[in-house]
């Protein structure tokens, strides 16, 4: 069997941390260590700085309730994410209004990346093109692409919230990338 | 189908990247690196930090709601004498073909692991800098310890310097200096292995498979 890498090596400690140690100590490690990433993944999703901390307090809440239920201790960050993932698109499905928000912030990036491609982007450039073209992407390949490189879930994960089968899900993703690369090509970023 | 629903030809190549399998041209290669430039760019995008006392909110909420720990499903009542039986047989089958070879424990054929050198990177991950150290068991004529980065030979253990070579071990201590895919593998024959080829990973290893050679890998350490 392999050895851990060093993110599950982490994960393992927090996680016997959270089961056998002092829980205080353990609940704020918790919250260091991945407080900032597990808000980020909901805050690409609910484009809402105050729900993304909700969700994030929410999630390492039901985390600490139901750590013994975690399958795989190595994979904890994941099934943070994953939770944080699960909890945005509850909310967005309960607003609703996700869906049409989302088209036409589309539709605009789309329109944007009709304008000249631009030499020389710099670094923050290129971030805030990926950013626009992740948003033009529709919902559904947005959250798998997200899900999969930005939050690291395997397919198998993504899927257990979506009800949805993994290859449909990686079939999503590879429809996805060539999206992506063409609009960011169209807006001057070299890949 | 019209050209919108059809599938980008990319999209195969994106879908086999994800599927781990072998690079079956040139072509699907370059294309490849692209694509895995990409997802490095996603996984590198900045992180949107929450409101300054972000942490102390968090855990004070926890302090003021937390419900009692749900813990795993109660196990169901075991019926213990069969499993006590089975559990004695089996115990007793084992000491009868283990204790004749108790005394060539053997090391693992490949063990890989990272030193870290400084931080871990933003995902917890290794990073930059970080030292990958593989070790394989030398246990015929012809075993070679190999580390690749994103399918490229970077190191060949015999024949770099910075090899080692201890009773029937041999290992190599090597610095991520970049990021990429970091993997090592450990090829062993009776015959000559053939040697790596320009075309990477997948290439090197279904030669040295067609040659009659056993191929040990780990998962590849990945560095942001």
């Amino acid at each position: 069997m392999a050895a851990p890498t060093d993110g599950e090596a982490v994960d393992l400690e927090i996680y016997e941390a959270l089961r056998r140690g002092d829980q205080d100590a353990a609940f704020q490690r918790m919250v260091r260590q991945y407080g900032k990433v597990v808000h980020t993944v909901s805050y690409r999703l609910l484009k809402d700085r105050a729900r993304a901390e909700d969700v994030m307090q929410e999630t390492f809440m039901k985390a600490h309730e139901t750590i013994d239920t975690l399958h795989d201790p190595k994979r904890l960050g994941a099934w943070l994410n994953s939770i944080a993932r699960n909890k945005s698109i509850d909310i967005l499905r309960a607003e609703k209004r996700a869906d049409a928000h989302r088209t036409a912030v589309a539709r605009e990036a789309v329109s944007d990346a009709a304008a000249p491609a631009l030499e020389a982007l710099t670094s923050h450039e290129e971030r805030r093109a990926l950013e626009d073209c992740l948003d033009a992407l529709t919902p559904e390949k947005r959250d798998a692409v997200l899900g999969r490189f930005f939050a690291h879930l395997e397919y198998g994960e993504l899927a257990a919230a979506t009800g949805e089968k993994a290859d449909t899900l990686r079939i999503r993703v590879g429809r996805a990338m060539p999206e992506l690369r063409e609009c960011l090509e169209r807006k001057g970023v070299k890949l | 189908m019209t050209d919108r629903d059809r599938p980008h030809p990319d999209a195969e190549v994106v879908e086999r990247l994800e599927r781990d399998l072998p690079v079956q041209s040139k072509g699907e290669e370059e294309t490849r690196a692209v694509y895995q430039r990409l997802i490095g760019r996603i996984g590198d995008l900045d992180l949107v930090e929450p409101a300054p006392g972000w942490e102390d909110r968090a855990v004070e909420r926890w302090r003021r709601e937390a419900k009692p720990r749900r813990t795993a499903k109660p196990p169901r009542r075991v019926p213990w004498r069969p499993i006590a039986a089975v559990v004695a047989v089996a115990t007793v089958a084992s000491l009868v073909l283990l204790i004749p070879r108790c005394g060539d424990r053997e090391l693992p054929a490949l063990q890989v692991a990272v030193e870290r050198t400084g931080p871990p990177n933003r995902q917890g991950g290794p990073a930059i800098g970080d030292m990958l150290r593989a070790h394989v068991r030398v246990d015929g004529p012809h075993v070679e310890l190999r580390v690749y980065r994103d399918q490229v030979l970077v190191a060949r253990c015999p024949g770099d310097d910075r090899c080692r070579r201890d009773g029937a071990s041999l290992s190599i201590g090597l610095v991520m200096d970049g990021p990429g895919k970091y993997e090592a593998i450990r090829l062993s024959s009776h015959e000559p292995l053939p040697p790596p080829q320009a075309r990477g990973l997948d290439v090197d290893v279904l030669t040295a498979r067609e040659r009659g050679a056993r191929v040990a890998s780990e998962p590849p350490i990945t560095v942001r």
